[in-house]
């Protein structure tokens, strides 16, 4: 698996991740994943679009990532089309949870939408 | 006149994640020659990696006989409509009463997924296992008509 990461702007990490995600490569994704959310780094763009294989592990670990950007107040989306990797969010019953899209302008309509919503509840609540 | 020769292929992996991927390849190659399609070549690979993650991840290969290094077994058994793999460990094994069976039969994000998405994705699935004799899961996918 090929990574290659940035902090686009300042708001949004973005993860682009080409070739197969499994328990072998996955490590160097979960640390990338802890490492950001450890410097604070709440709004996630996981970009699957040269992914061709992703598993259960794959799904854990976007999971607990997606869980810690909620908990922050962020979210994490993702952007996929390969079939199965589409089918395996799917199944698994993920689809919804990790805000999986299958273009990314739809990705980042979600992200800016829900990072909107963010800003006007803690300029609501100041 | 003397029977065509089996065409099944054995492979034996060290039980460690970065084999999964060969395990993987041969699923493609073998599934390829049965006539499986590019999906059901591509959920196959799917549910022979999350096989294989599971031995790995439960360690069931930990105890073999005379210290040998732990291995998983998969063998690839080509039919006319339909290809079974198996994935094999001489592990601890487990007591199959002692699951649940509906932690095998709806997604747990606790650590059954990977069960979940096999019995989803293979036509038909086997777990044979017992304490001291190892695990065997046996999946077939068959040819989409």
């Amino acid at each position: 698996m090929e990574m290659r990461s940035c902090l686009e702007n300042e708001w949004l990490s973005v993860f682009h991740l080409q070739g197969e995600i499994d328990a072998a490569t996955a490590p160097p994704l979960q640390a990338a994943l802890e490492e950001a959310l450890g410097e604070g780094q709440r709004w996630f763009l996981i970009d699957l679009l040269e992914t061709e294989f992703v598993d259960s592990v794959t799904v854990g670990l976007l999971l607990g990532s997606a869980k810690q950007a909620y908990e922050q107040g962020g979210m994490l989306a993702v952007v996929c089309q390969e079939r199965i990797v589409m089918k395996v969010f799917e199944i698994s019953g993920t689809k919804e949870l990790l805000n999986v899209h299958d273009s990314e302008a739809a990705a980042r309509s979600a992200l800016e939408a829900a990072r909107e919503a963010s800003l006007q509840r803690e300029d609501g609540g100041a | 006149m003397a029977a065509t020769p089996p065409e099944n292929v054995e492979l034996h992996i060290p039980c460690d994640p970065r084999y999964i991927a060969v395990a993987r390849l041969v699923v493609a190659g073998v599934g390829a020659r049965v006539g499986l399609n590019v999906d059901d070549i591509d959920d196959l690979k799917v549910a022979v990696s999350e096989a294989c993650t599971n031995v790995i991840e439960h360690a069931r290969g930990e105890s073999t006989t005379a210290g040998e290094p732990a291995v998983i077994v998969l063998r690839f058994i080509p039919r006319e409509n339909e290809m079974q793999v198996e994935v094999e460990d001489y592990g601890a094994g487990f007591d199959l009463d002692q699951i649940e069976e509906l932690e095998l039969d709806r997604p747990s994000l606790d650590g059954g997924l990977g069960i979940y998405l096999i019995k989803q994705l293979a036509d038909e699935v086997q777990i044979q296992s017992a304490p001291g004799s190892g695990t065997k899961v046996i999946m077939t996918k068959r040819l989409a008509r």
